[in-house]
């Protein structure tokens, strides 16, 4: 368990941010944590996605794409940066842990949101050219990816 | 008049989906061209062939100069499909050269261009001159040419081998592209583009992204050229049917920037891909018809001969003729295809369709390399519908690093 600091941004201010950047989300605090809806609007070249946000001060933020259903779209064929991806479940690698690009001390509106816009982005060039345009890290791998199939 | 394609499909898009489109077709020309280096290697190239001509003690050779025509001396050159080398055209001019038989002539050029140990091995005969076979990189196409001996009367007129290779004829490179580079730099006249759109769209809080700007196609006649020809070299690409028989580039490049100087003149335009669609779609009335010894010929007249037609093999040969209305048609309808989708898969698709796999991938690889250029320079923002754009707004997107297991 993380310990608390001060400095770290409370849910409600967060929740206000992000109210504020991106105004038709909904969302709400509930036993500590924060739940945030809200529809992406790519440009019509990448599509609009629904995704969800979790949050507590204990635990790092957690991105979904709730809808379109990427399982579906992909036929199964898991893209890179992926955290869950199964029939029910996509979660996204947005950034890189310990490397302070994500803390409680940022806020969500400003780091989470436009990075899943640009991984939401990346898929769409991964689903068009089977290349995965946006970089990034893999734990204990270097190599880069194809669709379907490590090189 | 706007053209109609563009009325019924592309008037539909968004100000950022026709932006996308132009910026691909930019950098799927840019794909089919050759790299700067390659330009660079292929003009000390031909400028050491120049020089080794101009060398020789025959006084034939006095005053020899080498230098580029055709599609690359006028920036419209694509690359061959399946294949590496481009095919870069060039005139050996010979100031005096003047009453020697062409084939002599021709003859004495290669026999020059042999005894320099570095070139013996790369050249090979062709029907007016020669060429030199670089391999995976270029071919370099040389024709001789003497001052003009038919009385063309006209700057840049020279005479060339006709190709049986038994008397001069007439030819005017130089004129040809200096007419073409006149056409291709008018200017076209874009709408309503003022000072007062950019404080309507601050008022409305509108990104200034979603205005129309024209400085993405580099040139939109030489741009309109290459995809042109490119798709020609796909669909006739073993094509029995039409086997050597689809439209040569001359035509095609003839007839568009015929029509490029007439609509930029006499129309204004929304954007540019409105220009490009205008100029394709029109393409075709400038091909006139003559009445040539009680016959009804067609005619795609050269700018700087009138008596050269350079369609004159469809009047003997009707398949070739047919073969420019297929290629036109299906031309047009893939542009149509082009504008009907919307998703980047499809574009994708389309583009394939248009121009080529490897092209359509070229294109869309440049695309995230120059969104991966601003990333990298912190030049991105979103927008409060979740969009990422290069026009500054509130929110820039800070560095990250995609993490987690991999696919």
């Amino acid at each position: 368990m993380k310990k608390f600091r001060n400095t770290d941004i409370n849910l409600s201010r967060q929740l206000h941010h992000l109210m504020k950047n991106f105004p038709h989300g909904k969302g709400y605090i509930k036993r500590n944590k924060l739940i945030w809806h809200c529809l992406l609007e790519l440009d019509e070249a990448y599509g609009s996605y629904k995704i969800k946000l979790t949050y507590d001060l204990n635990s790092s933020p957690k991105i979904y794409v709730v809808s379109p259903d990427l399982y579906e779209i992909t036929n199964g064929i898991e893209p890179p940066h992926i955290y869950v991806f199964n029939e029910k479940t996509t979660q996204l690698c947005l950034y890189l842990p310990s490397s302070g690009e994500w803390s409680s001390e940022k806020y969500l509106s400003d780091t989470m949101i436009p990075w899943t816009s640009l991984w939401l982005m990346y898929f769409t060039g991964w689903l068009t050219t089977g290349k995965w345009h946006g970089g990034g890290e893999h734990p204990g791998a270097n190599e880069s990816f194809i669709k379907g199939k490590v090189l | 008049m706007t053209s109609s394609i563009y009325r019924n499909n592309y008037a539909a898009l968004s100000a950022k989906q026709q932006t996308l489109f132009t910026e691909l077709i930019e950098y799927a020309c840019q794909s089919l061209e050759p790299s700067v280096s390659k330009r660079e290697l292929a003009e000390k190239r031909y400028k050491s062939v120049g020089t080794w001509l101009a060398e020789s003690d025959d006084l034939m050779f006095i005053g020899a100069e080498i230098y580029p025509q055709g599609s690359q001396r006028i920036g419209t050159t694509t690359k061959p499909i399946f294949r590496e080398e481009f095919d870069l055209d060039f005139i050996c001019y010979l100031p005096n050269a003047v009453g020697i038989h062409p084939d002599i002539c021709r003859q004495k050029v290669i026999a020059r261009i042999k005894e320099n140990g570095n070139f013996r091995d790369l050249v090979c005969e062709l029907n007016r001159g020669c060429r030199l076979d670089y391999a995976d990189e270029f071919h370099l196409d040389i024709t001789p040419g003497i001052p003009d001996q038919n009385h063309a009367n006209e700057y840049g007129a020279i005479s060339v081998p006709d190709k049986k290779l038994k008397e001069w004829k007439a030819s005017n490179p130089k004129g040809y592209a200096q007419d073409f580079d006149n056409k291709a730099e008018l200017e076209p006249v874009y709408i309503g583009i003022s000072d007062a759109m950019f404080a309507r769209a601050a008022l409305d809080a509108k990104n200034i992204e979603e205005l129309p700007k024209h400085t993405r196609l580099k040139g939109i006649l030489r741009r309109g050229v290459q995809i042109m020809k490119r798709h020609r070299d796909l669909l006739f690409y073993d094509n029995f049917e039409y086997d050597g028989k689809a439209p040569i580039s001359i035509i095609i490049t003839t007839l568009a920037a015929l029509a490029y100087a007439d609509v930029v003149n006499h129309q204004r335009f929304n954007n540019e891909l409105e220009v490009l669609l205008t100029v394709v779609e029109s393409m075709p009335k400038y091909i006139k018809t003559k009445v040539v010894d009680g016959n009804i010929e067609m005619w795609v007249t050269n700018p700087k001969n009138i008596h050269e037609n350079f369609a004159e093999k469809w009047n003997v040969d009707s398949k070739r003729m047919e073969a420019f209305r297929y290629w036109h048609s299906d031309f047009v309808d893939k542009l149509i295809d082009l504008a009907s989708v919307a998703s980047l898969p499809l574009i994708k698709e389309k583009l394939k369709a248009l121009l080529g796999d490897k092209t359509s991938i070229s294109a869309m690889d440049k695309h995230f390399e120059v969104l991966n250029e601003k990333r990298e320079k912190s030049n991105l923002f979103i927008m409060k519908t979740g969009a990422i754009t290069s026009a500054v707004t509130a929110t820039p997107v800070k560095a990250n690093t995609f993490f987690g297991k991999r696919g």
